[in-house]
């Protein structure tokens, strides 16, 4: 393989989820095509990556400070979700459901590995949390909705915050987690009934 | 390849294409292996809470034709400790006993025994939550199991006896594989251990980690220190590099980030 090639292909290949075989495959499909694609190809990274940066609210990626989401006035600013990372909040808010503003960790706690509280947008959460300004005036968060995934990850950071966030005041609450909308329980694990039973609603 | 039943519990996995996991796991029958979970990180079915840390898996098992690989083609769950998750300070507690399992033991190598005190270890961590002597006698019953048991009463160098004495110390090298006598003292030892920090240890050598938990809480923290302080320098020792692990309880203990786990000695 010819070495600019080959060069494309070992950075591709850096990619999750790409392969060698598959970064070979785009190498060799963007080095043949229409060379006017690979350079709007290039060109769309570029911009992407210099002109995507964090919110300074929410910590979610963002080509604007405040982010859209943080500057829409019709959003219910007392209160905040907290998701793992920026795919999340896609997902919650192509749901439809929640129209109050979020906060993105970067991240799971995770001891195996390696990853700590410092390690993730924490300071920020609490910092949005605390009382603003000098006035002593409470910033307007009332309640707090945890949304990390359901694994011992999700689990562990979302206990870890409850315990954090409690003493600062705002009301802290949990997704529900159990049998998915349209969910068989025959194939349902043991952990996931159990999460489901413990955690079923009165009617 | 026909397919052998085993139970597993996962160690560390890592994603590979998009919804595979790369494991590696220990199983009761075969030791470490690493295995690949083909369409794992999507299908919640043929693999069960995730094929996440913390829970006994009933697996199948393929050995592949060619290389150390095996193909994990369906995990379920047999016995489960999720509610670890509940305490960051036992979620670490049992990441730090995954982690050294882990670095401690080689690549399939049967090891009934461990893989039934690592089980024990997650069953008092979700039971009883974290506690400093429970870990002491994960480490020491650990390490014992792989044949690297710490010498506690007698000299590693000239193997004089060294009865506990209330006041004495005496020194406690690593390198060493254990307690030095005052006499081998100055050009072996790499630290000293007070008495009630070496009558903790040999204690916790002997008994169900519960029991640790439960009869060996030390009245002061310095004793519970000087215990840790020497298991993990011999620990580290051995494995011969930093545990992730351990520094994520060094951190939980310092208060990272409101010290939301400050009052839980590891």
């Amino acid at each position: 393989m010819a070495d600019p090639v080959a060069h494309l292909s070992r950075h591709l290949a850096r990619l999750p989820g790409i392969g060698e075989k598959t970064a070979t495959r785009l190498a060799f499909h963007l080095v043949t095509g229409p060379a006017a694609h690979a350079r709007e190809l290039a060109a769309a990274l570029l911009e992407a990556v210099d002109a995507t940066q964090l919110c300074s609210a929410c910590m979610n990626l963002t080509d604007t400070d405040p982010c859209r989401l943080c500057a829409d006035a019709s959003r219910d600013p007392t209160t905040l979700c907290v998701v793992a990372q920026p795919s999340d909040v896609m997902a919650i808010d192509r749901a439809g459901q929640f129209r109050g503003r979020y906060h993105v960790l970067h991240g799971l706690l995770s001891p195996l590995d390696g990853v700590s509280p410092d390690d993730l947008r924490i300071a920020e959460l609490v910092r949005r949390l605390e009382p603003a300004g000098e006035d002593g005036e409470r910033a307007e968060v009332r309640e707090v909705i945890l949304a990390t995934s359901a694994g011992v990850e999700g689990e562990t950071t979302a206990m870890y915050l409850a315990r954090l966030l409690k003493p600062l005041g705002v009301a802290v609450s949990r997704i529900a987690s159990g049998i998915p909308v349209g969910g068989e329980l025959e194939y349902s694990d043991q952990a996931t009934i159990a999460r489901a039973l413990e955690g079923r609603s009165a009617l | 390849m026909q397919p052998q039943r085993d139970d597993i519990v996962v160690l560390r996995r890592a994603p590979y294409r998009d919804a595979d996991w790369i494991v590696t796991a220990l199983a009761r029958e075969r030791g470490v292996i690493s295995a690949i979970a083909r369409g794992a990180r999507r299908s919640r079915r043929r693999f069960q809470a995730g094929l996440g840390p913390f829970f006994v898996f009933s697996a199948s098992l393929r050995r592949r034709p060619k290389g150390e690989l095996w193909d994990l083609d369906s995990a379920d769950v047999a016995q489960g400790f999720s509610s670890l998750a509940a305490d960051v300070a036992a979620t670490a507690h049992a990441s730090y006993g995954t982690e050294l399992v882990r670095e401690l033991l080689p690549a399939e190598r049967p090891e009934p025994e461990v893989f039934a005190l690592l089980v024990e270890l997650y069953d008092a961590l979700a039971t009883a939550g974290p506690s400093a002597p429970a870990l002491r006698s994960f480490e020491l019953r650990l390490l014992a199991l792989v044949g690297l048991a710490p010498s506690l009463t007698r000299c590693t160098r000239c193997g004089r006896h060294l009865p506990i004495d209330e006041d004495g110390e005496v020194g406690f090298s690593p390198a060493q594989g254990g307690a030095v006598c005052a006499a081998c003292e100055p050009a072996h030892a790499g630290m000293s251990l007070g008495a009630a920090a070496r009558s903790l240890l040999i204690a916790a050598a002997e008994l169900p980690i519960a029991e640790a938990a439960a009869s060996l809480a030390p009245s002061d923290r310095g004793t519970s220190r000087a215990a840790r302080d020497a298991m993990v320098r011999l620990v580290l020792h051995h494995v011969g590099k930093p545990l992730r692990s351990l520094e994520f309880i060094a951190k939980l203990r310092q208060g990272g980030a409101g010290g939301a786990t400050k009052d839980r000695e590891a």
